[in-house]
């Protein structure tokens, strides 16, 4: 139906819809499993059941979401096709074989049997996830912030991706013994190198876009980008070398580099034309909250050396700053994907709905506050120790899930009826 | 009868951004048009660069103004400069996004 409407550069939406489904069960998924953590709370941050729950939530939620979101943004944003839709289909089905395999593994600790197939699928995939933004690259002519965000997260997560597939092969060889080092550089290049440097460059086009801002200066993220890759080098580099004044040197870099990509957003924000606070701009404003006090958790940790305060981090940043900031964004994408394939073809033919009618605005503004109600008392838990509180903080943090699998549901079911009656009285010569 | 830049501009007002809600002409997107004959030529501008509606929106003004009886081709071209902003908006659009 939207074949006409096809070019090199429009996103190929089917494909994105994939990713985004996919990132959705595997947000459900993370959900459900979360409140029987509750006994680990108090644990050691790399017991194998916390790594097995946090692949999970990242590769199936956050990086799935983050995958098919680039598929749709690369092509627009650097007016450039993507290099081939057939790899992008190929590394999905992988990614999420991958994941089931490797998530399974780590849980019931069978690091020689299962684990490593899986980790080889998830790290094939990601190596055909690079190739292809590379070879996308080779024709690049426009070289603004957004188009280096990209390209230096996708060299970070070759790295972090390669990190992560010799860990799952020492769990096997045991050939490096320095087992938190490798966690420790697998952590950065993947968590703070491709994550945050990706939401941190398509947070440039993304907040504009919805916020309506214009005018305000680019200054902060530039100053953002330099800094974060040096700290993530001289994280590197120290955790390599076990030099801690470089380790330190490097979360002091990145640190700056977060607050000033942070100082950015507040500078798009007070610029904004659409002064409403929608569903979207509370996920935003809580996405950015949560980031802050992630990493006064994480200063915390470094300075008293306590391990509670790197899982309040995680915690924190996982299920505050990427939730927050990933669940506001799908309202604002999924919609447009089922508008583009659904009524695009028939603007002009027939009075089609806004994006926002695709959205039960009222259900996103609950789960909005239900999902922040849980995150505070499940971080309270965390705090005080108090497990029966964190399985009912994360009951509450799941409730919100299932508000946000309504309206996907809403949205992917709109207009079906209404429409197969027009083609019937309409049929497609 | 000729074709006048007005009965183009009607067309146009027809095309509905759907995520803001408003037609392109209100928003302050459309720059110029030129009727030359049986073709038009619409110079417009996207809200941001980099917007996934680029190539639709493109079309879909195309498409409008061809449907004009009258009007057998219409070129649609994009331009950046100068920027958008709200100043450019209707005062309706303006009222209802909060910026007057």
């Amino acid at each position: 139906m939207a074949k006409n409407l096809a070019t090199d550069m429009a996103p190929p939406f089917v494909l994105v819809a994939h990713y985004f489904l996919a990132g959705a069960i595997f947000y459900a998924f993370s959900a459900f499993l979360l409140p029987f953590y509750a006994n680990e709370i108090g644990g050691y941050f790399l017991s194998s059941s916390i790594a097995s729950l946090m692949h999970l939530y990242l590769l199936g939620f956050v990086m799935m979401v983050i995958f098919g979101a680039m598929y749709q943004l690369v092509p627009v944003v650097l007016e450039i096709p993507i290099f081939s839709k057939d790899f992008a289909y190929i590394q999905f089905y992988m990614f999420v074989g991958g994941i089931l395999l490797f998530t399974f593994g780590l849980w019931n600790e069978n690091y020689t049997q299962i684990l490593p197939y899986g980790a080889m699928l998830v790290y094939i995939s990601m190596l055909i996830f690079v190739a292809n933004i590379f070879l996308t690259y080779k024709n690049i002519t426009r070289w603004d912030i957004v188009a280096k965000y990209i390209l230096v997260s996708n060299i970070f997560l070759l790295i972090g991706a390669t990190i992560g597939f010799i860990i799952a092969l020492n769990l096997i060889y045991g050939f490096y013994p320095e087992l938190v080092n490798l966690v420790q550089m697998h952590i950065a290049t993947t968590i703070f190198g491709y994550i945050i440097m990706t939401i941190m460059g398509i947070g440039m086009i993304l907040l504009p876009m919805f916020s309506l801002s214009h005018g305000f200066k680019q200054t902060a993220i530039h100053m953002a980008f330099y800094t974060i890759i040096i700290g993530l080098l001289l994280f590197l580099v120290g955790t390599l070398l076990n030099l801690n004044l470089l380790k330190f040197g490097g979360v002091i870099f990145t640190t700056f580099a977060i607050f000033a990509a942070l100082y950015q957003m507040y500078l798009i924000f007070s610029t904004r034309i659409r002064k409403q606070n929608d569903f979207w701009a509370k996920n935003m404003m809580a996405s950015f909250a949560t980031l802050i006090i992630s990493f006064f958790m994480l200063a915390t940790g470094i300075i008293t050396k306590n391990d509670l305060f790197y899982i309040l981090f995680g915690f924190t940043l996982f299920f505050g700053f990427f939730t927050f900031f990933i669940v506001g964004h799908i309202y604002k994408i999924l919609p447009f994907l089922v508008w583009y394939q659904r009524y695009s073809p028939l603007v002009g033919k027939l009075k089609v709905p806004m994006l926002n009618d695709m959205i039960k605005e009222k259900v996103a503004d609950i789960q909005f506050w239900v999902t922040l109600a849980g995150l505070l008392l499940a971080i309270s838990a965390i705090i005080f120790k108090i497990p029966v509180i964190f399985q009912i903080g994360t009951v509450i943090m799941g409730i919100g899930t299932l508000m946000v699998m309504y309206n996907i549901y809403f949205t992917l079911v709109y207009g079906i009826e209404e429409l197969k009656n027009y083609y019937k009285q309409h049929p497609i010569s | 009868m000729a074709i006048t830049e007005e009965t183009v501009y009607d067309a146009i007002k027809t095309v509905i951004d759907p995520e803001v809600g408003f037609d392109i002409y209100s928003l302050g997107l459309i720059y110029g048009v030129k009727v030359e004959g049986d073709h038009a030529h619409v110079t417009m501008t996207l809200s941001t660069r980099g917007c996934p509606l680029h190539e639709m929106m493109k079309q879909w003004t195309r498409e409008a103004v061809e449907r004009i009886d009258g009007i057998n081709s219409c070129e649609v071209e994009i331009v950046w400069e100068p920027a958008w902003n709200v100043t450019m908006a209707s005062d309706e659009v303006k009222k209802a996004l909060g910026a007057l």
